[in-house]
Order: C-alpha cells, then sequence, then structure tokens
C-alpha cells in the first residue's frame, strides 16, 4: 500500500487529533490522538460502533467542533499540507464545502425544512464562487439531474419534507459536491437509507467520484460496504484508531480482537442493522476510558497488563498496525 | 386550507360571542350605574337617574335587557352611549383606528427589536454580551408599563425636549403643517408611548427569540450550513432565524391581548386618544354600552390577531402551509 | 445707534408682512392650549355634565346675565348684562329681560325672546332630562312679550331669582333645534359641533383628543382677547403637568396634587393662580343608624378631630378648614361661623356621659357590650380623601373609637350612600355660587341628604335666610344656620380644597371667576413680545 515516500504530501494527513467536550461531568475526550490519511482520489473507510468518535473526527476536520467541545492544542489537520487548524476563520470557510465537503447521516435534518433544496444547493455554490443568483441557480438544477433527480428544474424548489429519503440523500450529495471538492467525508451517508437505495446513492457516490477525481473518507459501521467499497480502513474504538489496514488485508486477516467482533458480527445482505451489537458488553462512557487497552473489559484475551498499560499501534505487516498487545504476545491469544 | 379557515373563523366568531355575553353579565352585575359627570362634579339629583334609569332601560330585568342587546347587536347595533350622548359605534370609529396605529406600531417595533435581541444573543450565546442582554431583558420584562412610560416621559417629554409628552398632534399647528410635516408630527407623538408598550414586549420576544434560536442552532442543518462555508451571519439570519420564526411570530399573535391592557395605560399617560381610554372612561362611567362594544372589539382583535400569527408562521414556516 | 435703527428695521417689515394692519394690530391674538384630564361629553348645555363640556359649552352659549366676580347671587347689582341688556322687576313674582339687539347666532341670526322661552322648555322637558331642571323649579313660566323682551314667572317670591333665571340656564337657537325630538336633542349633531351666541364658535373636536374653539370677531359685547381655544385632553396628570412644563400647553384650570403643585412652583414659565374651590369635603354620619342618632356621639366624634393637622398634613397650604357645610367661594364664607372646638378631653368626657366607656380590648369603648365601631366610606378615586381618612382614623382611636375605612370605586360609593347602606361616608360636594344648595343637602327629604339629617332650627334658619332681601340681611342667617349645622353635627366638615390654576406667564390680565374659570377668558392676553409659533397659526376666520 504505502510505497516509497509519495513525492506530494497527503490530500488529507490528520495527526494527534484530539477532541475534548467539558460538561458537568468531567471532560469526554471523544476522540484521542488519532491519526488518519487520506491520498488525492483514494476511499478510505472508518468503521466503529456507536460513539466512537467517528462524526466528530469528521467535524474536526473541518473544524465544524462547536462548543462545549474544543480540538485539542498539539492536533493538526493537513490539506495538501496546509494545516487547517491554523487558518483564519475566513480562510476556513473557503476550505468548508469547497475543498473538502461533508454529507450527514440523517438527510432529513441535514436540510433546512424552510428553505427551498435548490436554493440550499446554490447558496454553497454562492459561498465560494462569485456567481449570480441564476447561474448558481442554473447551477443547482444540473447538480440535481447528476445525482439523478428526475424532473430537477421543478425539485429544485421543493421543501425536504416533500422528498423521498433517496431523494434527500441525492440532494445532500449535491450540495455536498456542488463545488467539486478534492475531498468528500462521508459521514455514514447511508445508514438512514434502505437496502436497495443504500445501493443506489453507494453507486451513484463511486461514480461521481471518478468523474470528479475525489477522494472520500466514508465513515460507516457496515462492514460490507466497507469491504466493497474501500482501499483502506481505519477501525475506531474509545475515540481512537485500534486498526488500521488495507481492506483485503484486514478482512483476510484481523489484527485486534475488536475487529475481529466486528468482523463476526457482519450482518448479511438481506438484514439491515443501525448498530453493531454482536460484542458483548458496552462502549464505556468518554468522560471515563478505561485504564490500560481500552477494549480490555470487553476482550475475550484480556490479561493483566491489557489493564494497566495502553497498547500502541504496533506494526502487524507494513500498512497494518494494531492497538492491542497480541501483536507483540501472539501466545495469550485464548483459543 | 378553506376547510381549516371556517373552523378558525366559526371558532372566532363564538369565542367573540361568548366574551361579549359574560362581559354584558358582569358590567350589570357590577355594583355602580351609570354616572352623570364626574367624581368632582357628580350633578344628577337621584330623581334625574331614575329618569335616565327608564330612559336607558335599565329598570327592565336583565334577560330583557340583554335579549335586546343582542338582538341589536344581530343588526349590527351597538347602541348608545349613555354617557357621550352618540352612537358606540360613532365612538368606536375615531378610538380604533388610533388604537390599531398605536399598537400596531408598537407590535412591529417590538418584534423587531426583540428578534435584533435575540438574534445577537444566540450568535454569542453564553458570551458576556449575551450575559448582560439577558440581564437586561428580564430587568425590561420585569418593568411596569405604567413606570417605564412615565420615565421615558420625564426623560424624553419633560426634560431634554426631544419629544411631545401628550396627544397625536401638536395642537394649534395642525393647520400649519404640509400632510407630510403631519404626519411626521404624529409619529413623533407615537415614539414615547409606542416606545413604552413596545420594550416591555420586545424583552419578552427577546427572550423568546433568543431560546428558540439557540435551540435551533443546535440543528443538523445548522452544522451542514456551516459545513458548506456560508458565514456565520448566513448561518444565522437564513437558516437559523427563519426556522425558530415560528414561534415567535405565534408569541406575536397571542400578545395582542398585552398590547390591548397596555394600552389602557400608556394611552392614559400620553394622551392617546385611543380604544384604551375609552374602556377606561366607560368602565369608570358604567356605560355599560361602551364598555360591551369595546370588549367586542378587543374580542375580534385578539381572533384577528391569532389569525394573523397563523398566517404569518405559515409564510415563514412551508411544513405548516403545506401540511394544511 | 445704528444697530438699533438695523435691528428696528426687519421688525417693521415683519409687521407690514402681516398683511393690512388694523384688525390685527388692535387684537394681538394668540392661542392658548388648555389641559384637561378629561373630554367633554357632549356641547349641549341642557346635558352637558362633565367639567370640560361645561367650560367648552360655556364660552360657545351665552346667559341672559353673568355673575360678577363676587358671585354675590341675592342683590342685582351682583350681575352684569351679556344677552339681556337690561331687567326689571314689575312686580315680586316676574322678572322682565330686554335682549341686546346686537346679539346673534353665529349663524347671523339674531338671538330672540323667543328663543329664551324654547330655552326654557328645553330644560324642563322630562324627556332631555337634564340634571339642572330640578333648579328650575320655582320658575313657572318664561313668555316672548315680543321679539326682544322676555318675561319669567316664578312660583314664589324669594331673593334670588335672578340668579336662578340667569345661572342655570344657556341660550339655545330655537331655530335649530325646533325640528328635532326632545329625546334626540343630546344626541344630534348640533350637540357635537354646536352653533352658539358666545364669544367663542366651535371649530373641532376629536373625541378623547382635542377641543378646538376660534373668536367671533363679530361677538357683539367685542372681540376676545384670544384668537384660538384649544382644550387638550391628558388624563394623566403628571403628564399634564409635563406637557405645561415643557411649553405643550398653556393652562390648566385646576392642579389636584400636591406633588404636581409643587413641580409647577419651581417652574418660571408658568404660574399658579389660586382660587376658591366650589367643593368641601364631609364626613357625613348615618342618622338611621344606632350610634349615629345620638347628637352627643357626633359632637363628640367631631370634636376629636383636628381638622387643622388633616388639613396640613394632606394638603400642605393648599387648602382651607372648612368653616362649615361651604367653601370660600360662597359668600356666606365667614370665621365667625361657630364651630366646635377640637378638645379630645371634651370629647371624652361626652361619650363617657352617653355611656360609652372605655375597657374594652385596646381601650376600645363600648356600650352594652357593643363597641364604638363604624366604618367610613372613601372613593378610590380621591388620594387625598384616602389620605384624610388614614389621620382621622388615628385620631379617632385615640379617643377609643374603632374606625374601619373601606374605598370603594366612585360609583359603587355613590350607589350605597344613595340607597342609605353606609354607616358614614366622606364625600365630597361641588357647590353652586347660591347659598340655597345648602338646603339640597341638608333639609329633610332632599335628595342630596343621604344622612337622613333633620332639624327644625337649622330649617327655619335657612328658610328666614332664603327669604332676606338683601345680601346684607341674609349673610348672618345663613351663617347662623351653618353654626346650627356645625353645632348638630351630621357631619364633620373637614377641608375646601384651594384650586391652583396653572397659567403660562405668556398671559396677562388673567383672573379667575371660582365657579367658572374660564368666565372673563375674553379679557385675558397674550403677551405680544412673548408671542410663539401657535400663536401665529391662528386661522382668520
Ligand atoms: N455536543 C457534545 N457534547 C458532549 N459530548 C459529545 C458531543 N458530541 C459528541 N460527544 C461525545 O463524543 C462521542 C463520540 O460521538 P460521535 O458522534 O463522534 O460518535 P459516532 O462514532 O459518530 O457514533 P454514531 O455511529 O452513533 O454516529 C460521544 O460518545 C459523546 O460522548
Ligand atoms: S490489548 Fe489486551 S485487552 Fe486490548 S485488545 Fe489486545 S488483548 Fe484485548
Ligand atoms: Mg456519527
Amino acid at each position: 500500500m504505502s510505497g516509497p515516500a509519495p513525492a506530494r504530501p497527503p490530500l488529507l494527513e490528520v495527526h494527534d487529533l484530539t477532541v475534548n467536550f467539558s460538561g458537568s461531568d468531567g471532560v469526554a475526550r471523544a476522540v484521542d490522538g488519532v491519526d488518519l490519511t487520506v491520498e488525492e482520489g483514494e476511499t478510505v473507510g472508518l468503521v466503529g460502533e456507536s460513539g466512537c468518535g467517528k462524526s466528530v473526527t469528521a467535524l474536526a476536520i473541518l473544524r465544524l467542533v462547536e462548543p462545549p467541545g474544543h480540538i485539542a492544542h498539539g492536533s493538526s489537520v493537513r490539506l495538501g499540507g496546509r494545516d487547517l487548524l491554523a487558518l483564519g476563520a475566513k480562510e476556513i470557510r473557503a476550505v468548508r464545502g469547497n475543498h473538502v465537503a461533508l454529507v450527514f447521516q440523517e438527510p432529513l435534518s441535514a436540510l433546512n425544512p424552510v428553505l427551498r433544496i435548490g436554493n440550499q444547493i446554490a447558496e454553497a455554490i454562492r459561498a465560494h464562487e462569485a456567481v449570480t443568483r441564476g447561474t448558481a441557480r442554473w447551477r443547482a438544477v444540473e447538480m440535481l439531474t447528476a445525482v439523478g433527480i428526475p424532473d430537477a428544474k421543478r425539485r429544485a424548489s421543493a421543501y425536504a419534507h416533500q422528498l423521498s429519503g433517496g431523494m434527500r440523500q441525492r440532494v445532500l450529495l449535491a450540495m455536498a459536491l456542488a463545488c467539486r471538492p478534492q475531498l468528500l467525508l462521508a459521514d455514514e451517508p447511508t445508514t438512514a437509507l434502505d437496502v436497495t437505495i443504500q445501493a443506489e446513492i453507494l453507486e451513484l457516490l463511486d461514480g461521481l467520484q471518478r468523474k470528479l477525481g475525489m477522494a472520500v473518507l466514508l465513515i460507516t459501521h457496515n462492514l460490507g460496504i466497507v469491504a466493497e467499497r474501500t482501499r483502506r480502513v481505519y477501525v475506531m474504538y474509545a475515540g481512537q484508531i485500534v486498526e488500521e489496514a488495507a481492506t483485503e488485508q484486514l478482512f483476510a486477516a484481523p489484527a485486534h480482537p475488536y475487529t475481529e467482533g466486528l468482523l463476526a458480527a457482519i450482518p448479511r445482505l438481506d438484514e439491515r442493522r443501525d448498530r453493531l451489537q454482536a460484542i458483548p458488553g458496552q462502549v464505556p462512557p468518554a468522560t471515563a476510558w478505561p485504564e490500560g487497552c481500552r477494549f480490555h473489559p470487553r476482550c475475550p484475551h484480556a490479561w493483566a497488563k491489557c489493564g494497566t498499560e495502553m497498547p500502541p499501534l504496533l506494526e502487524v505487516t507494513p500498512g497494518h498496525r494494531a492497538r492491542c498487545w497480541l501483536v507483540k504476545e501472539p501466545e495469550r491469544r485464548k483459543k | 386550507m378553506l376547510r381549516f379557515a371556517a373552523r378558525r373563523l366559526a371558532f372566532a366568531v363564538v369565542s367573540v360571542a361568548a366574551v361579549v355575553f359574560i362581559t354584558f353579565l358582569l358590567v350589570h352585575a357590577a355594583p355602580g350605574e351609570p354616572m352623570l359627570g364626574t367624581p368632582e362634579r357628580a350633578l344628577a339629583s337621584p330623581e334625574t337617574m331614575a329618569r335616565q334609569r327608564t330612559l336607558f332601560g335599565l329598570d327592565r330585568p336583565l334577560p330583557e335587557q340583554f335579549l335586546r342587546y343582542a338582538r341589536n347587536l344581530a343588526r349590527g347595533e351597538l347602541g348608545e352611549s349613555f354617557v357621550l350622548h352618540r352612537p358606540v359605534a360613532a365612538v368606536l370609529a375615531e378610538a380604533v383606528p388610533n388604537t390599531l396605529l398605536l399598537g400596531g406600531t408598537a407590535l412591529v417595533a417590538s418584534l423587531l427589536l426583540g428578534l435584533a435581541i435575540g438574534v445577537v444573543q444566540a450568535a454569542r450565546h453564553h458570551s458576556r454580551t449575551d450575559t448582560l442582554l439577558s440581564a437586561a431583558t428580564l430587568v425590561l420584562y420585569s418593568v411596569p408599563v405604567f413606570w417605564l412610560g412615565l420615565v421615558l416621559l420625564l426623560v424624553f417629554g419633560e426634560r431634554l425636549h426631544w419629544l411631545p409628552v401628550s396627544g397625536m398632534t401638536s395642537a394649534g399647528l395642525e393647520d400649519r403643517l404640509s400632510s407630510l410635516g403631519r404626519a411626521v408630527d404624529v409619529a413623533r407623538h407615537l415614539v414615547l408611548p409606542a416606545a413604552s408598550l413596545a420594550l416591555v414586549q420586545a424583552a419578552a420576544f427577546a427572550r423568546f427569540q433568543r431560546s428558540a434560536l439557540v435551540e435551533s442552532l443546535d440543528a443538523e442543518y445548522i452544522r451542514a450550513a456551516r459545513a458548506k462555508g456560508l458565514t456565520e451571519r448566513a448561518v444565522l439570519l437564513k437558516h437559523a432565524l427563519r426556522g425558530a420564526l415560528a414561534p415567535t411570530l405565534t408569541l406575536a399573535g397571542l400578545s395582542v391581548p398585552y398590547f390591548l391592557a397596555g394600552s389602557v395605560l400608556v394611552e392614559s399617560i400620553f394622551g392617546w386618544p385611543g380604544l384604551g381610554r375609552v374602556a377606561y372612561d366607560a368602565i369608570f362611567a358604567r356605560d355599560y354600552n361602551v364598555i360591551t362594544a369595546t370588549a367586542l372589539v378587543s374580542g375580534v382583535l385578539v381572533a384577528a390577531g391569532n389569525l394573523l400569527a397563523d398566517v404569518a408562521v405559515a409564510i415563514a414556516d412551508p411544513r405548516v402551509r403545506l401540511d394544511q | 445707534m445704528r444697530t438699533r435703527l438695523a435691528l428696528a428695521i426687519p421688525l417693521v417689515l415683519a409687521a407690514c408682512a402681516k398683511g393690512p394692519a388694523g384688525d390685527a394690530a388692535r387684537a394681538p391674538g394668540g392661542t392658548m392650549i388648555i389641559a384637561t384630564t378629561g373630554d367633554a361629553d357632549v356641547l349641549f348645555p341642557p346635558v352637558t355634565s362633565v367639567t370640560n363640556g361645561i367650560n367648552v359649552s360655556d364660552l360657545l352659549f351665552c346667559r341672559l346675565a353673568e355673575l360678577k366676580l363676587a358671585l354675590n347671587t341675592v342683590d342685582d347689582a351682583g350681575f352684569r348684562p351679556v344677552l339681556a341688556r337690561s331687567w326689571e322687576h314689575p312686580d315680586s313674582l316676574t322678572i322682565v329681560f330686554h335682549l341686546d339687539r346686537r346679539a346673534h347666532w353665529q349663524d347671523g341670526a339674531p338671538v330672540t325672546a323667543a328663543d329664551v322661552a324654547f330655552t326654557f322648555g328645553v330644560y324642563r322637558d322630562p324627556a332631555v332630562n337634564s340634571p339642572l331642571a330640578p333648579f328650575l323649579a320655582a320658575i313657572d313660566s318664561v313668555t316672548a312679550r315680543d321679539s326682544f323682551t322676555v318675561a319669567f314667572r316664578f312660583r314664589r317670591w324669594y331673593p334670588e331669582q335672578l340668579y336662578d333665571a340667569t345661572y342655570h340656564m344657556r341660550v339655545l337657537p330655537r331655530h335649530l333645534l325646533d325640528t328635532i325630538p326632545a329625546a334626540r336633542l343630546a344626541t344630534a349633531p348640533f350637540a357635537r359641533a354646536p352653533v352658539g351666541d358666545g364669544p367663542y364658535r366651535f371649530v373641532s373636536w376629536a373625541a378623547g383628543s382635542e377641543i378646538a374653539l376660534a373668536a367671533d370677531p363679530a361677538w357683539f359685547l367685542g372681540r376676545p382677547g384670544l384668537d384660538r381655544l384649544i382644550w387638550r385632553v391628558t388624563p394623566e396628570l403628571a403628564t399634564a403637568v409635563s406637557g405645561l412644563l415643557a411649553g405643550e400647553a398653556d393652562a390648566m384650570e385646576v392642579i389636584p396634587a400636591r406633588g404636581q403643585l409643587e413641580r409647577v412652583q419651581q417652574a418660571t414659565d408658568v404660574r399658579l393662580v389660586p382660587y376658591p374651590s366650589p367643593f368641601y369635603a364631609a364626613i357625613v354620619f348615618n342618622l338611621r343608624r344606632p350610634p349615629f342618632a345620638d347628637r352627643d356621639v357626633r359632637r363628640a366624634l367631631a370634636m376629636a378631630v383636628d381638622r387643622e393637622t388633616v388639613v396640613r398634613s394632606v394638603f400642605g397650604p393648599f387648602a382651607e378648614v372648612a368653616v362649615g357645610a361651604t367653601s370660600p367661594m360662597q359668600w356666606i364664607w365667614s370665621d365667625s361661623i361657630s364651630q366646635l372646638p377640637f378638645d379630645t378631653a371634651a370629647a371624652a368626657r361626652l361619650l363617657d356621659q352617653r355611656g360609652w366607656r372605655r375597657g374594652g380590648a385596646g381601650g376600645l369603648r363600648s356600650s352594652h357590650g357593643a363597641p364604638l365601631r363604624f366604618t367610613l366610606l372613601v372613593p378610590t378615586s380621591s388620594q387625598v380623601r384616602q389620605q384624610a381618612a388614614v389621620i382621622v382614623q388615628d385620631e379617632l382611636r385615640r379617643l377609643g373609637v374603632d374606625m374601619r375605612i373601606q374605598p370603594l370605586e366612585f360609583t359603587v360609593m355613590e350607589r350605597r350612600t344613595q340607597t342609605g347602606d353606609f354607616d358614614a361616608a366622606l364625600i365630597s360636594r361641588t357647590i353652586d355660587p347660591s347659598p340655597a344648595s345648602l338646603l339640597q343637602w341638608w333639609s329633610p327629604g332632599a335628595g342630596g341628604n343621604i344622612g337622613r339629617y333633620a332639624d327644625t332650627a337649622f330649617g327655619s334658619l335657612a328658610a328666614a335666610a332664603m327669604r332676606a332681601r338683601t345680601r346684607a340681611e341674609a349673610a348672618p342667617l345663613w351663617r347662623s344656620a351653618l353654626g346650627r349645622l356645625n353645632d348638630e353635627a351630621p357631619a364633620v366638615f373637614l377641608f375646601s380644597p384651594r384650586n391652583n390654576a396653572a397659567i403660562s406667564t405668556r398671559f396677562r390680565n388673567v383672573t379667575i371667576r371660582p365657579d367658572s374659570w374660564l368666565a372673563t377668558v375674553t379679557e385675558w392676553r397674550v403677551i405680544e413680545a412673548r408671542h410663539i409659533a401657535r400663536d401665529r397659526g391662528a386661522p382668520r376666520p
């Protein structure tokens, strides 16, 4: 996968990203030292159970985390080598929606119910390009056509609640892609849809991605989708990346017990599931991550060391790393 | 939509009729009787009073009086003022437009001011500005209208001489003014009474709007708007405010009774010749027909306020519009 | 010298610019804005009942004759001619008035004897229900002898015949009213836009807001000094005073609250003009009820009230202690009227004698187990009476009397006193210039005698006073009657407020007749050097 060091910096390079939420019951470290890289045109998966910090990671990349959350000092997010965390308000606005776009997981709530959808797409264009209202509107209609909305001209003046779920997700895609971003952060773009529509949307995304030459960070808890659509995968647990590998590698030889648990729980194609539930136990609250390996209370292989020392990301094979002591001490694995 | 409108209208008619009925009963059940003169100069002898009762039919049994009143009302007749010796309709025709001007201006001003304050607060919620404004609106909200009116009058009228203190026009100068000059003159007279009415309610609107906005700022579509690269201003005014407007507009519709009640005080303080004054004087003089008619008009205005708010909400929020 | 000349030239030019001099030069003109707390009810003299309606219609319609400033209601010399150029008494039951032929209605028609006879008919008509009708009861008929001679025929002889013939009625234009049914007169358009014969003509009336009158330059007794009179309704007294101090208004008839008076006292452009008020306030006892049927109990209560303290603490310098059931406006007012002294020891002795002895809880007096306790009704509309009630309550408590105060809304209190449903009431009486009004309140069977006081001695003194031929003869009799009333104590006569008009110092020649403060307004003038914008704004009729 990662061959010799690339001549150019990677498109997105997240390093030691930490996001804290200060609340009445202490500080929640929702994202804790995440490293993550996306190359140009590449599709990368980010998977993990609910609440592990996937969405916060995506928001942090665009500095959209709102108080009481804040990105910790020492974090870095580089886009084509430029540190987004150091930009002024105006500059970061120029990045949002323009170079990096975000698609949300719940299309109904991500669309403003009181504004016409055409208007919501057009305003994204006008935020970044000096075009007239008419042009922006015309481009919005074009975009709606591109995402496969029939009779786009008429639909442009509809409101979100007048559309079906699939249509709304297409609208969200159109909105995100209106400025031809280099990177799309797709936060569970199909979770809310039923299976056939999921497939359609993903096909559409694929097509558009190829056409625009855009990279995608695909956030999902559906490993089936990851298997089909991504080249590399990051697995997140309790605010941390716990495993990172080429997709094939991950499915063939998962190194982290958590990933193993996830794989064992892959839903069959005809089954729809919102949450991964197969691993016994619950994700601990972000205000009180366990000592040592954060997975140890749920891990079938845990031993004393796991409860006291936090494992770093350890290399299994080049390009494949896992945050588990078993990498060093495979003999501890229980049969 | 038509059926909805018809139902709303029928409800309004029934509630106004109920208001009239209850007012009629209360007014006649209340102790005291129509008075000739003022407390300082009560002129009437008991004999004159007795004859007056007969002339007005007040010596008849109450059900008979009510039936007669209802019959006249059904024909669109509001009867005659005992004290002013003129048709109640004529009294109202002069007073209601003035009250609408005062109340309407105050309502619009308080709404705009309330929205502005609410937006500023929500834009930087939990900042020092927000806390300060919250404290200010809380104080303003608890200020009695009467007191506020007097303070404004003393400061801006008597002390600073910026604005006239009473009436709708400058006495003795009207005939020297052009029609534009007259409009400006009325506007100048309008400032203090409208401000007295508006400020308190603006505080209410601001508090309401702030919380509605802060809540709507939590919505996913706000984050989506930011993710598009929109400015905070566009996010706030175009995305957040629009959705958060409906509750405030509804409140504005429901605030009509506040403005009517407030106008009784403010019209008295500033000598504004409106419905509030008419009602106040009528209650004092037990001018039954006038009291009942002001209740009728107030009922209609309140119902109209609600109806108007519904329309405004429907314009602001397509979900409401398209659901019906 | 040169500078003075330079200044003078524009002044001359300005004077020329006004157009043909002459008229403008003789009549300086000017506008007076009068702030009032209440609007008029209607501008039709027979039914007009509220202060402002009376004030305005008084300037639109004339009387046959007017009382002079002294308010001498008995002697012919107390009156000056208005519509009547002269009058004579051919016999003891008749007065014949000779009308001034110059008098005319503002539509041009002359004022005639037929108008006077018509007017009497209107005031007496039950369908009109004029509150003034009872005052005309002694007049039997009014007949036109010819166009300009009218005779009043009385049922009996009494000295105030001229007063009753002239004071209560303002002559109405028959030719504009005789086609309107009597019951509709008050509601006719005329009543809101009248055509009169007075010094001022009606211009406009915006209900609840403003009434404007303009001088009639052709008024038969000479053009009034002020071109326009505008009443501005400003219900809130504090606002009205603010308007006065800010120069928005020029005058107010009366400033009834001490705090507001003090504001005006400090102003430089407005001055207070004091004059006697036509009011007195009294605690009236209901003689139908047990403790008050006893004259000595009433006297004891009266002696226990330190009226001087009450008046000074409520009004400061702005009121007089009442010498009896009168006000300084009436010519019978005198310090020589006998009054009960303030003497708490005597009061206590009197109550002890009558069996009301101390001993109850808190030193309360009681007799046969019944405490000496009563309720005083006070109207919520009157701050001063409520304040006075509290002080009286305290003074009576020291005597061992438990007086409870019940504030009531005005009309409710009125109803209770009219029906006799009260122990005692702190009332305020508006009186006429004529002392005959005493009988209206204190003679048996009179509608205003709410406490059912009946005393033959008082009755015969008053009757004798009513028959006296001259004021000099009548005065001692009236004063004895008042003294008798004080002695009998059907009421405690507390105070008569001194009215204070507030008038801009722009005006000169200001005099005030206490019963009708604008009675002499035709003489008032604006000081020319102090003309302001509105003085020049007068439309030339
Ligand atoms: N506004 C907030 N206030 C406090 N804590 C927050 C807030 N938003 C997120 N968090 C914390 O961040 C953690 C991660 O949230 P995040 O939304 O990133 O999870 P996720 O992985 O996207 O889950 P899901 O699959 O349910 O979308 C949450 O468990 C919560 O503790
Ligand atoms: S470190 Fe220990 S507890 Fe953690 S995943 Fe590996 S084996 Fe399980
Ligand atoms: Mg999420």
